[in-house]
């Protein structure tokens, strides 16, 4: 049946309004799921950064070095360093001496893999395995 | 009722005594063409330069030959002088309901007027004539029954160029031409001010993916989600594990002091065990500060205990 203008126009115009608000919503969608995308990688790459920063220390050999320094020779029997592997021995410490080598090796950032201590009348010995 | 098909178009010649039409096929405009006697016509030199000046003032000029109110005139202007048609919706709207047609099947109507030139011969309808006398179209009784021996068919009739809008009687649909142009302008206006939204979004999309390709390119390593997850994965667990021992070896060492030693402490990968001694009447204040710095103690053999597994 034939119809006049009046009738056909609103439905064209309704249909490219529905088509319109269709395409709006899925641009809307697309730019919030790019949108939590990049934030999601961006924290990520920033949290890997600071990860790296603390842990994968450049300077680390370095800074074993200067540990080895600040102690007399005879406190370390053992203070080897091979690649990313580092065994620390010392015997015969007192407290306090075992309390500072403990803080040193603390305050780098090496993963302690493990770390014994025994007490011999009122000495500590200790042995520290570490990597990075 | 005469009618003809043209173009997918079905041109009907309606008069007051047209009874009923033939039903055109679906989906098929009409085209009317209004009999005399649904019309008065006057034609007349008027000094208007447009057919919406000579509207305004066809009502006074038809006055006379008896419109009235509600009246739709409509002008073509013609050799040195103005053709005014008036016909009143009314009368069109019933003689359409006698003859079966829809107001809003009708596409466009004419005056039988504007085939003056072609009617030489006079033009059969029911028991009518429709004839050209002296240039008027005139709808005269048919005598005695009999057609006249040579007349013409609507068939062989050709629209005019000009044709009119049936104007004045309601379409019978929900919306009036003015509702529905609005509502379209409306509904348009919508369309483009979402399609504009929408293409901007696209737009600012695009640019935070390039963005992102850009930031990820400068870490070729990092580019991947799934290495960025199995990348944090691995450091997490050594952050928690490492942040856990030296949290334990401080917690173990504050135990101790002057009347509590370490004995021993072996920190593994798994987990941490370490025995302190002390005076009999401290252990329990030791037990009772190892458990609020969340270790897992026990007293065994007049020594402290502590133990634990990594989480």
């Amino acid at each position: 049946m034939y119809r006049r203008p009046q009738t056909l126009i609103p439905l064209l115009s309704l249909l490219l309004a529905l088509i319109a608000f269709n395409y709006r919503a899925n641009a809307i969608k697309e730019y919030h799921s790019i949108y939590k995308e990049r934030q999601s990688a961006l924290a990520q790459i920033q949290k890997i950064k600071e990860f790296k920063r603390i842990w994968d220390s450049k300077m680390l050999l370095a800074r074993l070095n200067q540990l080895k320094s600040r102690f007399s020779p005879s406190t370390f029997s053992t203070f080897t360093i091979k690649g990313h592997r580092a065994h620390i021995k010392a015997q015969s410490l007192d407290a306090k001496g075992l309390n500072r080598v403990l803080n040193s090796i603390n305050s780098l950032p090496v993963q302690i893999v493990t770390l014994s201590i025994e007490r011999h009348n009122k000495l500590y010995s200790m042995e520290c395995r570490c990597r990075w | 009722m005469n009618s003809r098909s043209r173009k997918k178009r079905a041109l009907f010649l309606l008069s007051r005594h047209t009874k009923s039409a033939s039903p055109s096929p679906k989906s098929t405009p009409i085209e009317l063409i209004l009999a005399p006697d649904l019309y008065l016509f006057k034609s007349e030199a008027i000094p208007v330069h447009s057919s919406y000046q000579a509207k305004k003032i066809a009502a006074s000029l038809m006055e006379d030959l008896g419109s009235g109110e509600g009246w739709v005139y409509e002008a073509i202007y013609d050799s040195k002088e103005w053709h005014i048609f008036a016909y009143d919706p009314k009368e069109l709207l019933e003689s359409l309901q006698r003859a079966g047609i829809k107001a809003r099947d009708v596409a466009k109507i004419y005056f039988a007027q504007q085939f003056s030139d072609q009617l030489t011969k006079p033009l059969l309808l029911d028991q009518h004539l429709l004839v050209s006398l002296n240039g008027i179209v005139t709808l005269l009784p048919l005598t005695h029954k009999q057609p006249p021996k040579d007349y013409l068919r609507l068939g062989s009739l050709k629209p005019p160029k000009k044709a009119f809008k049936l104007r004045g009687v309601k379409a019978d649909t929900l919306l009036s031409s003015k509702d529905a142009l609005l509502l379209s302008a409306a509904l348009m206006m919508l369309a483009l001010a979402w399609g504009v939204t929408g293409l901007k979004y696209s737009h600012a999309a695009k640019a935070l993916e390039s963005s992102l390709q850009e930031q990820l390119k400068k870490q070729p390593t990092l580019s991947s989600s799934i290495a960025r997850k199995n990348i944090l994965l691995h450091y997490r667990q050594i952050d928690r594990l490492q942040r856990q021992i030296r949290q334990s070896t401080l917690n173990i060492a504050q135990l101790t002091g002057k009347d509590s030693n370490l004995q021993s402490l072996r920190i593994t990968q798994k987990g941490y065990e370490a025995i302190i001694s002390a005076k009999a009447n401290r252990l329990k204040t030791l037990l009772q500060l190892a458990h609020d710095a969340g270790l897992s103690a026990k007293l065994k053999g007049g020594r402290l205990k502590i133990e634990g597994v990594w989480r």
